[in-house]
């Protein structure tokens, strides 16, 4: 049968260019990425970005650089539509949610990009990696689920990823924890610490709480520290989130600009896929996408190969699985919908320790990512902040408490301002979810009128096991704070009832990885259970969400889907 | 020519159109006079000079008042003073008319806060504070109003005072190299 290509990748992000990238190593393949954004992929496009953000009032939201693009209407993402961001803001908001008994009691509030380069453009950039323990939770714990992996089958995968986004980190303080050994060192040291950290760092590493040792440990992170791959070492622009300004943080671009030098790989963007379907032999070589940048944006195009990857995060690819009413005999797609649950405490330290210079975090604590406890509630992994109050607030918002209920304007308006904005400090905390059934994202019966697909809708709730480890969580900041002797901004964690939280934008589960194909959407090497050439990469086939910033997980796993897929496609001849 | 003498025909050639025009529509030619020299000096000079000195008052900046001419914090002053009286009209000039009637007092910004009408125009003042110290304000939207309300950018965000007074720098414009942040500023 003749194939347009022999793999086609849905999806430009993380996932689906280190796919692309490490197939069109391993053998001559032809491949085509399709991106339902639209964007460019060079350091002109960054600066673009940087130009759109500065235009924005709020330059740090996650969206702030992407506002200009076309893309925005033709291909919504779930930007937070609450807040105008500029005139042009949109009126429906992307998610919808169930409603009535059995629906959703929380938002699900996890953002994402749909660009050319996905949503690494705009993450922090952290690269912690699983615990052994995060991959056998059910058969440690008795809770959630075991994967049909081990930390020892993805170790190698851990190092090549580090090597291929260029995480630095400090070997010694990761190697053996909670079992998590490291057979490679990490391509560049760690991040240089700031000076907020040094001084968080001397008053509390060493220190026990609840008989925990706290150590402050270097978060190993995408971001170089030191020139690596032809990018810069990081310059300490703080913006991170939403937007490196000079690639020093790794992004996805990173894979795509390499892999685009292959004429074999070709990358199609404004390209929105619809369905995928079955050939004559039953099985699953084609792929529907409307082309929006086209004549007829609406027309069904059609392309095939004997291999298709959907690596559209995990929304849109539940989503397309959903809309093509494939590989679902789990009834698993889109179920076990988890985020990482996070809360954080602001508190001003005694001495002015100066936030806003380096990276927006350089420092974690990893203590707490293990234990007992884990049978009956979250464990969390800690960041300490970097940038003043993080979400809990800024500068702006210290200029307007001072204004408000100060009256503090005059000749030591900007003196107040500053003592108080060089003492903040932030302890984030992000929890694990357990899979659950009920938890999902589905078809809405709202359709978007720009394309005419389907919005996703959600039923969403934090478990108990989660909210059991933000409280542990918020005992644990406030120790701290007490140690360090700093004066916390207490925002209550459960607020007329209500749970207060914060959204680390890590969407994980909703095509499920297992070994039973009655409980699971995926094997073990990403393959749907129902169709053998169908491949899923991303976060969307992780089994737990554990207490790590999924990327590198995810990294790793695509690293060894990509062997498989290759292997496959030798098979054919 | 030189230049004074050019000036003093111009002044001059003005001042007969507006005679001109003033007279023709009012008979009274004391405040013909006034209103020609109220042009001629600008209502838009008498305001950029409230601005200025309302500016320093509240934010307690040291240089606003006094402003080098031509400079570049002159050109951006003008720019956020009209952006100001753009998104906001005549609240904003309410608040700029309510100072200037107190600049005469030895104090005046304290006999603005102090002013029972001083709340109808806060809001204003609390734009004026963070266009200089962030380069943004303040625009309310059916749903999100007072220090809820959305900021918009007011274009130098690289100019906003508030960055070296904590001794950072604007978020996304770091010019110092690798490794700077392990030192204390």
């Amino acid at each position: 049968m003749n194939y347009d290509y022999d793999v086609i990748i849905v999806g430009s992000g993380v996932a689906g260019a280190i796919c692309a990238w490490k197939l069109s190593i391993l053998g001559h393949h032809r491949i085509l990425i399709l991106e339902a954004g639209d964007n460019g992929i060079g350091e002109g496009q960054r600066l673009e970005f940087h130009h759109a953000m500065d235009r924005q009032g709020n330059r740090t939201d996650m969206f702030a650089p992407y506002l200009e693009l076309d893309s925005r209407t033709m291909v919504p993402s779930p930007e937070k539509a609450s807040r105008a961001l500029d005139a042009q803001k949109l009126e429906e908001k992307y998610f919808d949610y169930t409603t009535g008994p059995g629906g959703s009691t929380d938002s699900f509030r996890a953002g994402y990009t749909r660009l050319v380069g996905g949503s690494t453009w705009a993450w922090r950039g952290n690269c912690p990696r699983f615990l052994p323990t995060d991959f056998t939770l059910h058969s440690t714990y008795g809770v959630g689920r075991d994967w049909p992996i081990s930390y020892d089958d993805l170790e190698k995968y851990y190092c090549e990823a580090e090597q291929e986004m260029g995480v630095s980190g400090n070997h010694e303080e990761l190697d053996g924890l909670f079992g998590a050994y490291r057979s490679e060192p990490f391509p560049m040291p760690g991040i240089p610490l700031t000076y907020s950290d040094q001084q968080i760092k001397q008053r509390i590493h060493g220190k026990v709480i609840n008989g925990t040792l706290v150590r402050v440990v270097t978060t190993p992170q995408a971001r170089n520290s030191q020139p690596y791959d032809g990018r810069p070492a990081c310059e300490g622009h703080s913006n991170c989130i939403p937007l490196c300004p000079v690639h020093a943080k790794y992004d996805a671009t990173t894979h795509l600009r390499r892999v685009l030098k292959n004429p074999r790989v070709r990358l199609k963007s404004a390209a929105v896929v619809t369905k995928v379907s079955a050939d004559r032999q039953g099985h699953i070589t084609r792929v529907h996408y409307k082309d929006w940048r086209s004549d007829d944006k609406n027309k069904e195009r059609l392309v095939t190969a004997p291999v298709i990857v959907l690596a559209a995060h995990a929304i849109e690819t539940p989503k397309i699985l959903l809309m093509s009413n494939v590989a679902n005999s789990s009834d698993q797609v889109g179920r076990n919908l988890m985020d990482h649950i996070q809360w954080e405490i602001a508190a001003e330290f005694p001495d002015p320790i100066y936030p806003f210079r380096g990276p927006q975090s350089v420092t974690g604590i990893e203590a707490f990512r293990e234990g007992a406890f884990r049978s009956t509630r979250s464990a969390f992994r800690m960041t300490i902040g970097n940038d003043g109050w993080g979400r809990a607030g800024s500068p702006a918002k210290i200029i307007d408490e001072e204004l408000s209920k100060n009256k503090a304007y005059g000749p030591h308006l900007i003196s107040k301002v500053a003592e108080r904005v060089i003492r903040m400090i932030r302890l984030s905390f992000s929890t694990e979810m357990l899979p659950s059934p009920g938890n999902r994202v589905d078809l809405s019966p709202n359709v978007d009128p720009a394309l005419g697909i389907p919005r996703p809708r959600f039923t969403f709730a934090p478990d108990e096991y989660c909210i059991g480890g933000l409280k542990a969580g918020v005992e644990t900041a406030k120790a701290l704070f007490e140690i360090m002797n700093a004066k916390i901004e207490q925002k209550e964690l459960i607020e007329n009832g209500k749970l207060n939280w914060n959204t680390a934008a890590h969407i994980m589960g909703t095509c499920i990885m297992g070994s039973d194909p009655k409980e699971s959407v995926v094997d073990s090497w990403g393959r749907t259970h129902d169709h053998q050439n169908l491949y899923i990469v991303g976060s969307s086939v992780f089994a737990t969400a554990a207490t790590a910033n999924p990327t590198l997980t995810l990294a790793a796993l695509t690293l060894r889907t990509a062997r498989a897929i290759h292997r496959q496609l030798q098979g054919r001849g | 020519m030189r230049d004074d003498q050019e000036a003093l025909i111009e002044n001059t050639r003005d001042f007969q159109m507006d005679m001109r025009r003033e007279t023709s529509t009012r008979r009274d030619l004391p405040v013909a006079v006034a209103a020609h020299v109220m042009r001629v000096k600008g209502v838009t000079m008498d305001e950029f000079k409230t601005f200025m000195a309302l500016s320093q008052a509240l934010t307690g900046i040291t240089t606003l008042a006094t402003i080098e001419p031509k400079s570049l914090t002159e050109t951006i002053a003008k720019d956020y003073l009209h952006r100001l009286k753009e998104q906001f009209g005549s609240d904003f000039m309410a608040l700029l008319t309510l100072y200037d009637a107190r600049s005469g007092t030895p104090d005046p910004l304290a006999a603005l806060l102090s002013d029972p009408s001083f709340k109808d125009v806060e809001s204003m003042a609390k734009q004026i504070v963070n266009v200089w110290l962030l380069s943004q304000y303040r625009v309310e939207t059916p749903t999100q109003k007072g220090d809820a309300a959305p900021a918009v950018d007011a274009g130098y965000f690289e100019k906003g005072y508030i960055w070296p007074a904590i001794k950072a720098h604007p978020i996304g414009f770091s010019h110092s190299g690798h490794g700077y942040w392990t030192r204390k500023p």
